[in-house]
């Protein structure tokens, strides 16, 4: 019956750490002060047993804490891993408590434009526990080591954001557009539904459909040219609606609820499937890819608002990106036309290609729809 | 044992200088808290981890050893997400609140967690100031009229009484009556009354039950102490209500167990009767609990005012580790402590409109006649008594009956007089 007792009384603040990671060129130092009650609870160190924990308890444990500690942090830059090691053990205090302070030092394969920081201390044992991060990137080529940090980014690690990147922005401007042209690519090429949509929209563009009905006969395209030049005109609408909407939502022209964007794009995928098994579309389907890319772009301004837009050159940073979604698209499909072109006349595509891949897209399209619509899991992966 | 007259001249004399030293460079140091250093030496105590007070810690060990060998075990996730809730309550300390919650994670994550689990997260959901999805989970305990409906239904009075709606909070006790035992039924009656218009006759009622509660275990005599108490002090009855607060302070720490909600009551009582010594005796071990770190920092600025230069050196430093405690717990985004933190900036800094804005959020969580008097204070000293409108209004729809609040509505403003 305890249990029922209300205590209105208010507590101290849960278990916090504090890292605060500096990038200087592609050196890493960071100061990472995590208390050290919380130290004790996850690997013991008051090794007498008093409940006391005093420096010397501390001192040996050096070894085990930055083992621990490290073994639950990762810096990866560029996509590469980063070293760190542990210095130094000092001691801080801080409003509840003292805490270990870790000094650290490391180095990076290179001058790292997207860093992505990893974290998963405590939260295992402690559901609550939270991490702040504070980083700072140095101009490599300042003089001074000292100087104020050029651009400073804040995070905040918890059990369901154990990763959080950082794009430089105020680097040099063909950094900046490299990074942004490389995350588009990435966006199109690890994106499931974004590749799925494509698939479907893109299946059909070496045989076409005559006609609305489920048994409308397949006409195969004339050259490979005609082919290439349809796909890449679709794409191409679709790049341009997507960098409209993307560009607005990004600047915050509009802001849309994410819910019923995200359902759309699902739509758009089940209609994309669809579309090959009972054509209700069927020519200039580039108008279905431009209405098509106005939705998926605005499903991915929140990803990439999230990513960190350099405030100073956005316009740069979104064209970077779109142009790198662009790319995606068009490398996607110089891979996959000219095969399927070649094999076009053969019914075999059509048996073993086009009719499952288009089934296939269309089960995913509907799988998603529900999972978003109506909050069901039904263990489809979400893209 | 025989000591040399000069060695311990000697000795008395350097505790002294020390003593002066430290009293003297404590602020110049209290600037430098966040200097990382090496300590020199190996014996320097930096932190309490064995929790010495708390009957439940030796338990809370055992059990955890269990779980990490089983964490998937649900009887032992269940053991030891409750002794952790137990002892997060004694402590005030949400760190065992996270590891409840990690053990239960699993069956967290199910979409029908077993009643106990759901049980178990209401709690960890009120602690956290997440009263709707508490309210949520109750809601579905004591409609589903399982053998955990009784406790839910207890818990989701207190839940009401908290949020300031004792006329809910009355339906639950009333329906509770019958079910479980009268005296904690009577108790949870009267606590709704007590705040909605009948005080007196609440109070004589649990005067009554005293008899029948000795025979009780220790939650429900403390409960019906601090019920009965808290009744007292609104009735302008305070040497009443300090007495069951001593005599509940007693009964708990001879079991070797403590209230924090309970200590900052009694401590907010003797506030109100200028017996800010004693606050300071009574709280004096209690300074890692922010809400009683506050109230001891109130009763020693106030003696510093009336010319104890030392409380003032305290009081300075109490106020500045509450200030940080604040701030960190703000950059983490939790705004768990806004009850304390609007008393702190109206009583320790003299910003009353940063107070008055803490106030009426804190309004918006909870809504328990302390919250009201914070919030009618800041208004008052902010010189915007209109900003408290609602809590008239919540004082005329409950009825509730409280001598300060009473106090603070006669005389909106004083600082506002020509």
């Amino acid at each position: 019956m305890l249990l029922l007792l209300c205590t209105s009384a208010q507590a101290h603040k849960a278990s916090t750490s504090y890292l605060h990671l500096s990038v200087d060129g592609g050196k890493l130092d960071a100061r990472w002060d995590i208390a050290l009650r919380d130290l004790d609870y996850a690997i013991g160190l008051d090794a007498s047993g008093d409940g006391e924990l005093d420096w010397g308890e501390v001192r040996r444990a050096q070894a085990r804490i930055g083992a621990y500690a490290l073994s639950r942090l990762a810096i990866r830059s560029d996509g590469r891993p980063c070293t760190l090691r542990l210095n130094q053990l000092q001691i801080v205090e801080h409003g509840d408590g003292n805490y270990a302070v870790l000094n650290l030092a490391g180095a990076c394969p290179h001058t790292p434009i997207a860093l992505a920081v990893r974290y998963d201390l405590l939260f295992d044992i402690d559901a609550l526990h939270r991490g702040l991060l504070k980083l700072d990137f140095h101009d490599a080529k300042s003089s001074d080591a000292h100087d104020a940090a050029d651009e400073s980014r804040a995070g905040l690690f918890s059990p369901q954001q154990r990763e959080l990147r950082f794009i430089r922005t105020q680097g040099d401007a063909l950094d900046v557009f490299t990074e942004y042209f490389r995350a588009g690519l990435a966006h199109v090429w690890s994106g499931l539904d974004h590749m799925l949509f494509l698939a479907g929209l893109f299946l059909p563009a070496v045989l076409r459909r005559q006609g609305r009905r489920w048994d409308s006969p397949w006409i195969p395209a004339p050259r490979l040219g005609i082919a290439l030049r349809d796909t890449a005109l679709m794409a191409t609408a679709f790049t341009i609606a997507h960098a409209i909407t993307l560009t607005l939502a990004a600047t915050g022209a509009f802001t849309l609820p994410s819910r019923p964007v995200e359902c759309a794009v699902a739509a758009t995928v089940l209609f994309a499937g669809l579309n090959n098994l009972w054509p209700m579309v069927y020519r200039e389907l580039f108008w279905l890819a431009g209405a098509f890319g106005l939705i998926h772009g605005a499903a991915i301004a929140g990803a990439l608002i999230e990513l960190g837009l350099p405030p100073g050159g956005r316009v740069w940073a979104l064209l970077a990106f779109n142009l790198g979604v662009e790319a995606a698209q068009l490398g996607v499909l110089l891979v996959v036309i000219p095969p399927s072109f070649l094999c076009r006349r053969s019914p075999w595509y059509r048996r073993l290609v086009l009719i499952p891949g288009a089934l296939l897209v269309t089960l995913a399209g509907l799988a998603w729809l529900i999972e978003r619509g109506l909050g069901i899991d039904l263990g489809v992966p979400l893209p | 044992m025989i000591v040399p007259r000069d060695v311990s001249r000697r000795f008395v004399r350097g505790v002294f200088l020390a003593c002066t030293l430290v009293c003297a460079v404590s602020p110049a140091a209290l600037a430098q808290t966040r200097q990382p250093y090496t300590p020199a030496d190996d014996a320097l105590v930096l932190e309490h981890v064995g929790l010495p007070r708390a009957p439940g810690v030796l338990q809370l060990r055992d059990v955890r050893e269990q779980w990490l060998a089983e964490p998937g075990n649900y009887a032992i996730s269940l053991a030891y997400a409750r002794v952790a809730l137990d002892v997060g309550r004694q402590e005030d300390d949400p760190r065992y609140f996270g590891y409840a919650e990690s053990a239960l994670r699993p069956w967290l994550d199910r979409a029908q967690p077993p009643p106990e689990v759901l049980l178990l997260r209401a709690s960890l959901r009120q602690v956290r100031k997440d009263f709707s999805g508490a309210m949520q989970d109750l809601d579905a305990l004591v409609a589903a009229a399982g053998p955990e409906s009784a406790q839910a239904q207890l818990a989701r009075a207190t839940l009401h009484l908290m949020q300031g709606d004792p006329a809910a909070a009355l339906n639950d006790c009333t329906a509770l009556d019958r079910r479980i035992d009268p005296l904690l039924g009577g108790i949870c009656v009267n606590a709704a009354q007590g705040l909605s218009g009948s005080a007196a006759s609440a109070l004589a009622a649990l005067d009554q039950e005293r008899k029948t509660a000795l025979k009780a275990s220790l939650p429900v005599r403390i409960w019906l102490l601090a019920t009965a108490a808290g009744i007292a002090d609104r009735l302008g009855q305070a040497d009443a209500a300090l007495a069951d607060y001593a005599d509940a302070q007693a009964l708990l720490a001879a079991a070797g167990t403590r209230d924090p909600g309970l200590l900052a009551a009694y401590a907010d009582c003797l506030l109100e009767q200028h017996r800010d010594a004693e606050v300071v005796h009574l709280l004096a071990a209690g300074t890692r609990i922010d809400s009683l770190l506050l109230r001891l920092a109130l009763a020693e600025r106030r003696l510093g005012e009336a010319g104890d230069a030392s409380m003032t050196v305290r009081a300075d430093e109490h106020s500045a580790t509450l200030g940080l405690r604040f701030d960190e717990a703000r950059q983490r985004g939790d705004s768990l402590h806004l009850r304390e933190e609007a008393m702190y900036q109206l009583a320790l800094r003299h910003d009353a409109a940063r107070a008055l804005q803490l106030a009426q959020q804190d309004w918006q969580q909870q809504r328990e006649p302390i919250d009201a008097r914070i919030f009618l204070r800041a208004a008052s000293v902010a010189n915007s008594p209109q900003a408290a409108q609602a809590v008239l209004e919540w004082m005329r729809r409950t009825r509730l009956e409280d001598v300060y609040l009473e106090k603070l509505t006669e005389h909106p403003a004083p600082g506002s007089a020509p």
